[in-house]
């Protein structure tokens, strides 16, 4: 149970070794065992969960498959609307965002037989790399609580690293896909902007949103990216530039292929052990045949502070209303972070975002006439503590999260695809993730050069123990 | 940020929104179909 992916789970299903009724009650005794410590869920939709089970395991014994999703139980960040459970953004309010029809990805999981268990913890609005949440508890990291689990998608980190849904999306404005999946030793992949449709779900940063799937193996990222990738007449944004057959390329050799490592910013400041961790992928990766050489990038800090101008403008004037109307049910840090964007000037906003055109196109044409892939850390130190991240006031708290999430925040200006993956553990114990980069659209290249990783590695394999875990919600609020 | 608007200010021969920034991007990637290094 504990080893399940979502491709071993649909194979055991398809070969009615498992019911979907049986997968989805086991999990959903895990998530009433752990989940009262772990705080991954917002909502449990046991009832929902279930008669969607059942439905398909009578589909499935006339031999009616749904798709290669049939049976398997996923969760999802509570941004997307998901009818008829209410949409919190992590906020104190239970519907904050209302849209008018599902969101278009998980429609499209459901489609393709997926189960939703429930909604996911978040950092409130989608604000924050560390998946603190005052109103719905702190998501703790499942490798060692009282540490992070990396925001803002943090409940789907935590809910797939502890085995409690075989795998979540996420939303990703400036890291909130790839950091909790570096910080709880999942994959996760931040696509090509436009490749998926953002409809039905909460939007942050029009220009840096991104929605992608987050998975214990590079192929379940895969598989889940095949399913929701594609045009969408609900998203102007959705580029109907052709699926790519991500599954059938992932055992694509990656002789030859060539990987550029960072030769600035990206390892400035960086712990050695996550340094270590990220260079010696790097030379995994030459074992396997690539081309591994450093590469001087056009100054990611330019695109760093242009994404972040676009970012913060753009979200408070999505989210003015809270800010104006019921600041005080804001934590500090994620109204700091909008009272700074309701100071950027509108002529600030556009000449940035005309900027983030400009960089974009010049990094793409110099940087991959020298390489395939960039590779890169996800963070600059393995997940903190949870009192070390959240100490201090707003403005604090803000400046640290910038901090944190400054390895990720380039990638979303340029729009490139982005796979975050486990190569390594800290001393502590403590996961340690890299950036795979590629072209515009290639996430075919990014995901086989991460199988290909994975394949010659165990870290993926690693589970955390979950010691001290056990405990209901109801056991954990008597405490 | 002062200098990055500046320089944004001096460059006369962009436009941005989402849509175009989408249509740049299954540029370059038409570019790297095409035997291309992926130039937009």
């Amino acid at each position: 149970m504990t080893d399940w992916t979502i491709t071993t789970l649909a194979g055991a299903i398809r070969a009615r070794r498992i019911s979907p009724v049986e997968a989805t009650r086991e999990l959903l005794s895990r998530i009433e065992r752990l989940d009262g410590r772990l705080r991954a869920f917002i909502i449990v939709d046991a009832a929902g969960a279930l008669d969607r089970a059942r439905a398909l395991e009578r589909d499935g014994m006339t031999g009616r498959w749904h798709g290669p999703l049939h049976g398997v139980p996923l969760a999802h960040k509570d941004l997307f609307r998901i009818a008829p459970l209410p949409t919190s953004c992590g906020t104190k309010t239970a519907e904050y965002f209302v849209a008018e029809r599902d969101a278009t990805a998980v429609t499209r999981l459901a489609e393709a037989g997926a189960i939703t268990l429930g909604k996911l913890n978040m950092a409130e609005l989608a604000m924050g790399p560390y998946g603190d949440n005052a109103h719905h508890g702190d998501v703790q990291n499942p490798w060692r609580l009282g540490h992070v689990s990396g925001g803002s998608s943090s409940g789907s980190g935590a809910a797939v690293a502890a085995g409690l849904a075989l795998g979540a999306l996420g939303t990703d404005t400036g890291g909130s896909i790839r950091l909790p999946a570096a910080c709880c030793g999942i994959a996760g992949l931040k696509p090509t902007y436009g490749r998926v449709s953002r409809a039905g779900g909460m939007p942050l940063s029009w220009s840096m949103d991104h929605i992608g799937p987050m998975a214990r193996t590079v192929r379940d990222v895969a598989l889940l990216l095949e399913i929701i990738a594609g045009a969408d007449p609900d998203d102007a944004t959705a580029s109907p530039r052709p699926v790519g057959a991500y599954l059938a390329g992932l055992e694509r050799p990656i002789r030859g292929l060539r990987v550029a490592m960072a030769d600035n910013f990206y390892f400035d400041g960086v712990a050695p052990e996550v340094a270590r961790a990220v260079s010696a992928m790097g030379g995994v990766l030459a074992g396997l045949g690539a081309q591994v050489a450093p590469l001087r990038l056009p100054d990611p800090q330019v695109i760093h502070d242009v994404s972040g101008i676009v970012a913060r403008a753009e979200s408070a004037v999505v989210h003015t209303r809270i800010l104006r109307e019921r600041p005080h049910e804001l934590q500090p840090a994620v109204r700091a972070r909008l009272e700074v964007g309701e100071r950027i000037t509108a002529h600030d906003y556009l000449q940035a975002l005309r900027l983030r055109a400009r960089l974009a196109r010049e990094f793409i044409a110099e940087v991959f006439a020298e390489a395939d892939l960039v590779l890169a850390p996800v963070t600059p130190t393995p997940a903190p503590s949870l009192s070390e991240a959240t100490a201090g006031d707003g403005e604090a708290i803000a400046a640290r999260m910038g901090r944190f999430s400054r390895l990720t925040r380039p990638w979303n200006g340029l729009g490139l695809p982005v796979l975050a993956l486990p190569c390594g553990f800290s001393e502590a114990g403590l996961p340690i993730g890299a950036q795979l980069v590629g072209r515009p659209f290639d996430e075919a290249t990014v995901l086989a050069a991460g199988h290909a990783y994975e394949q010659a590695t165990e870290w993926h394999r690693r589970r955390p123990a979950l010691a001290g875990v056990e405990g209901t919600a109801a056991q954990r609020a008597s405490e | 940020m002062a200098a990055l608007i500046e320089r944004a200010e001096a460059d006369l021969a962009i436009a941005e929104e989402p849509s175009r920034f989408v249509a740049a991007l299954e540029a370059a990637a038409a570019d790297a179909d095409a035997g291309g290094t992926g130039r937009p």
